[in-house]
């Protein structure tokens, strides 16, 4: 059955309060959906992807009637085959369920059980229906052992799960969610992300999900629709969608490592105009290609089934799980590149010494366990590790916030920057500008045109860059990131890495923690591992994810036992064509040796 | 102990409450020095159930502020026939004396009642008694007691990130004021923001669009109905008793008898009955789980 039927959905606020820059044609308003078509069925996973500010979260507040925003609305909107609009107000309220993006920003009442109970007190449910489902989805989400807890002890995950269930208790038909997963760790995000696939295979949940972040999210969607600038750009299933999008769109970014693997070879370099695409068109295109891998498993078994033979040897040559070995192959490795500067850095002045670092508060258990950690001038450090490792406290350490209870902590650095994970606490100032100016700096062009803009009312990725410029303004020489792509889709997440080399480049010193794998073995020079308190295995990036097995990135993982010192998705493409290029100068054609 | 709070909490908050106003109504209402003594030795005894041992540093600094209570009377208020001493050019009376450790023994004991209560009194009991009588008032205090904690930890994160900043650490008194002002200022704005969210979610999720129900965590089963009619009809009984005058004692000029007729000794049956209804309920708990966990 059909739930929803969207047709020519166009959508625009009214602008007020923005600069002229912001505005539309008509000076007016800013339209941020155009002429949307879709429909979703009954039982299906669909995932809406997008970059920040394409017009996602927007679309799904129009699929609710009860948190449609203010603004011009032409097209149509049908759920369950009735216009949208000639729904009573509340009428969908608990049929179509809403999880919204921040894990703090749903829940109203301050106990777990409260929270449950919430939507169904104000559908007028008697108390003995309520405490019946409300035991029922605590069983089923497993929150018993959290059920007389207070809302605000518990972690970002469990709110987040906690929002979950206290939608589904209302038992809804779909459930709209707004990148649930962007501010959650990566063990918090799989957990809640396996608890939607569950509901969906379960219980036949219709699941609209928008996200930015596909690696672990595509190959489990039944259909993806792609938005971008507000336009339904590609519609179709995650194969469809992995083949179609263009190399030059936004969202190609966030295509998982092994879809981008298959696609750089496959296409080449060259690059296809970006267009419309519909099931139909792409279909026909399905004859002429393999199926594209999409998870890591498919990506090992299509890079296996290519290279298998020639790159083995290669792999025993390199030593793979061998360190010492390893150590060869990275030398060879560093010949050029990064293994250069950290080199230099061997015999650079260190910026950064904490001697035996213990810290606990008061009468708590030690958060951190002696921790020996030495950085020099211009290098970019990256510290990974679970939640309550002690990564963030080791930040406060470091920059002053608290105090080691036991150890030293030497800063070489006089300017000292911080960007913490929660950017809104750098913001106090009415406007940009006014922010800015707090710091002695006046706004970039990237935010020129936002100069009389409240910071609360930027976009994310516009946040994110106000912060970076607040935190620079100060010319610091040790920068201390915490999380600094927590929430930023694919592109974003490129820009920041790229700024962090440029910062490097001009010898500002990095450190970072980080739950982004990615940008860690993307930019840093070393890396290290915080677990309980104790810092392991700190070393250069790439021995460091070499020693690792699980904890690496996905373009080693697709490569594991294949080849020996990939790290990188570019890495892992560079050296499928330098073989796909050795075999054809020994004239050896690709069918032959597959037959 | 645990094991003691856990089995209080599955009461009814309605039974604690009705337990609560009973023995403290009493106490409170009634200068009379056996029924304080019995409160106070009934506290001693309740709060030694539910907590796990004794603390032994707070003793002293309890006794001392029963020793206060019990000297302010005698040392502000000189009435009374039998004078004991001079201080100061004033007397000090017998019946002074008296009556200070009287009202020292009802403050020491409704004190330690607090306490004690405090313990199995938790938020959502309060607000489930709130609730029975304005549903209204009762979400607005769980709403509140959500975003408060959140609200401070805001305000402690962005006074920290404003100080690394370099912004407002200035020493001088104004500088640190107007800091205060301008994080409180951004902070209060932020709680706004989040307000507009927390709106949205209530709204998405039905908020006003029918009368609500209230979701009654607790049941009101066959032990609260007893324990409380059983309440209720000691303390009417004492209540007209008292009224009746019976176990009232007048202090000055010179100190009645302690009461001691068959009706006096009745009542001071009834309030110490009262105040072990609980303690005896825990132990009849007590005993029915280890009964089962016997069989």
């Amino acid at each position: 059955m059909e739930l929803y039927r969207v047709e020519h959905l166009t959508f625009a606020y009214p602008a007020c309060g923005l600069s002229d820059m912001q505005r539309g044609d008509g000076g007016r308003e800013i339209t941020v959906l155009q002429d949307c078509s879709f429909q979703v069925e009954e039982g299906s996973f669909v995932m809406l992807c997008g970059g920040t500010g394409s017009g996602k979260t927007t679309l799904l507040n129009l699929l609710k009637k009860e948190l449609q925003p203010v603004g011009r609305l032409t097209g149509i909107i049908r759920y369950r085959d009735r216009f949208l609009a000639d729904y009573a107000y509340g009428e969908t309220a608990a049929e179509v369920g809403f999880v919204m993006q921040n894990p703090d920003e749903q829940p109203v009442t301050d106990k777990v059980w409260h929270e449950l109970a919430f939507g169904l007190e104000n559908m007028g449910v008697p108390s003995e229906e309520i405490r019946r489902r409300v035991a029922e989805i605590s069983a089923y989400f497993g929150i018993d052992d959290w059920y007389e807890k207070a809302v605000e002890e518990l972690s970002g995950g469990q709110k987040q799960l906690l929002n979950l269930a206290a939608v589904m208790v209302m038992r809804p038909r779909v459930l709209l969610l707004d990148e649930p997963t962007a501010q959650l760790d990566p063990i918090a995000a799989q957990n809640f992300m396996n608890m939607i696939v569950r509901l969906n295979r379960e219980l036949g949940m219709t699941i609209l999900l928008a996200e930015h972040r596909l690696e672990e999210t595509l190959a489990v969607s039944d259909r993806v629709l792609v938005l971008q600038g507000g336009k339904l750009l590609h519609d179709g299933t995650p194969q469809q969608i992995a083949r179609a999008i263009g190399q030059k769109e936004r969202i190609y970014m966030a295509l998982p490592c092994s879809a981008r693997l298959c696609r750089a070879l496959l296409d080449g370099g060259e690059e296809k105009p970006v267009q419309k695409t519909d099931v139909c068109t792409v279909a026909e295109k399905k004859t002429d290609r393999d199926t594209i891998p999409l998870t890591i498993t498919q990506g090992r078994q299509w890079l296996w089934a290519r290279y298998g033979d020639i790159g083995r040897d290669d792999a025993e040559q390199g030593g793979y799980p061998d360190t010492s070995k390893t150590l060869s192959a990275e030398k060879e490795a560093h010949a050029s590149g990064t293994g250069d500067r950290t080199q230099e850095h061997r015999r650079a002045k260190p910026i950064l010494e904490c001697k035996q670092v213990w810290f606990h508060y008061k009468k708590a258990c030690d958060i951190l366990c002696g921790v020996q950690f030495r950085m020099n001038e211009g290098e970019i450090v990256s510290l990974l590790g679970s939640n309550g490792s002690g990564k963030t406290t080791f930040l406060h350490v470091i920059a002053g916030i608290l105090h080691a209870s036991g150890g030293k902590v030497r800063v070489g650095a006089e300017r000292v920057g911080y960007l913490p994970q929660n950017i809104e606490t750098l913001f106090v100032a009415d406007t940009v500008e006014e922010e800015l100016r707090l710091v002695g700096a006046e706004p970039s062009e990237r935010l020129a045109s936002y100069r009389q803009v409240h910071p609360y009312d930027l976009s994310g990725g516009e946040k994110q860059i106000l912060a970076w410029e607040k935190v620079l303004a100060g010319k610091p020489q040790l920068l201390l990131l915490d999380e600094p792509t927590k929430g930023l889709d694919a592109a974003a997440r490129r820009d920041v890495g790229i700024r962090l080399r440029a910062l490097a480049d001009e010898g500002v010193s990095v450190l970072m923690v980080t739950h982004d794998i990615e940008l860690a073995a993307a930019v840093s020079d070393r890396c290290g591992l915080l677990f309980r308190g104790e810092l392991l295995a700190l070393g250069r990036t790439r021995e460091f994810f070499h020693g690792n097995r699980f904890y690496t990135t996905a373009a080693a993982r697709i490569s594991q036992n294949l080849f020996a010192d990939v790290l990188t998705a570019e890495e892992l493409t560079a050296r499928c064509r330098m073989l796909d290029g050795k075999e054809s100068d020994r004239g050896i054609p690709r069918e032959a040796e597959d037959m | 102990m645990q094991e003691n709070k856990r089995l209080l909490m599955r009461l009814h908050p309605i039974t604690t409450f009705c337990y609560m106003m009973a023995v403290l109504g009493i106490a409170m209402f009634c200068v009379n020095p056996v029924m304080q003594g019995c409160s106070l030795i009934c506290a001693c005894i309740f709060l030694r159930m539910l907590s796990e041992r004794i603390v032994w540093r707070r003793v002293p600094a309890f006794v001392l502020f029963f020793a206060v209570i019990a000297a302010i009377n005698p040392l502000f208020y000189h009435n009374g026939a039998t004078v004991l001493f001079y201080l100061n050019g004033n007397r000090i009376t017998l019946e002074a004396v008296r009556y200070g450790i009287c009202t020292a023994c009802m403050f020491g004991g409704v004190f330690l009642w607090c306490r004690s209560l405090s313990q199995i009194f938790s938020s959502d009991r309060i607000l489930c008694l709130l609730g029975a009588v304005s549903p209204k008032a009762s979400l607005v205090c769980s709403m509140t007691l959500r975003f408060l904690p959140m609200y401070a930890r805001q305000m402690e994160k962005t006074k920290e990130q404003q100080r690394l900043l370099g912004l407002y650490r200035e020493n001088t008194l104004i500088d640190r004021i107007r800091g205060s002002m301008k994080v409180f200022a951004a902070v209060t704005t932020w709680a706004l923001e989040h307000s507009m969210h927390t709106a949205d979610s209530m709204q998405a999720r039905g908020y006003g669009v029918c009368r609500r129900t209230q979701y009654r965590r607790w049941r009101f089963g066959r032990m609260d109905a007893a324990l409380c009619s059983w309440l209720l009809l000691l303390f009417i009984a004492i209540v007209i008793e008292i009224n009746r005058g019976s176990v009232s004692m007048r202090f000055y000029p010179v100190t009645d008898a302690i009461p001691l007729g068959a009706e006096s000794l009745l009542v001071y049956l009834c309030y110490a009955a009262v105040c072990f209804t609980l303690p005896a309920a825990l132990c009849v708990l007590r005993f029915r789980r280890m009964m089962r966990e016997r069989e």
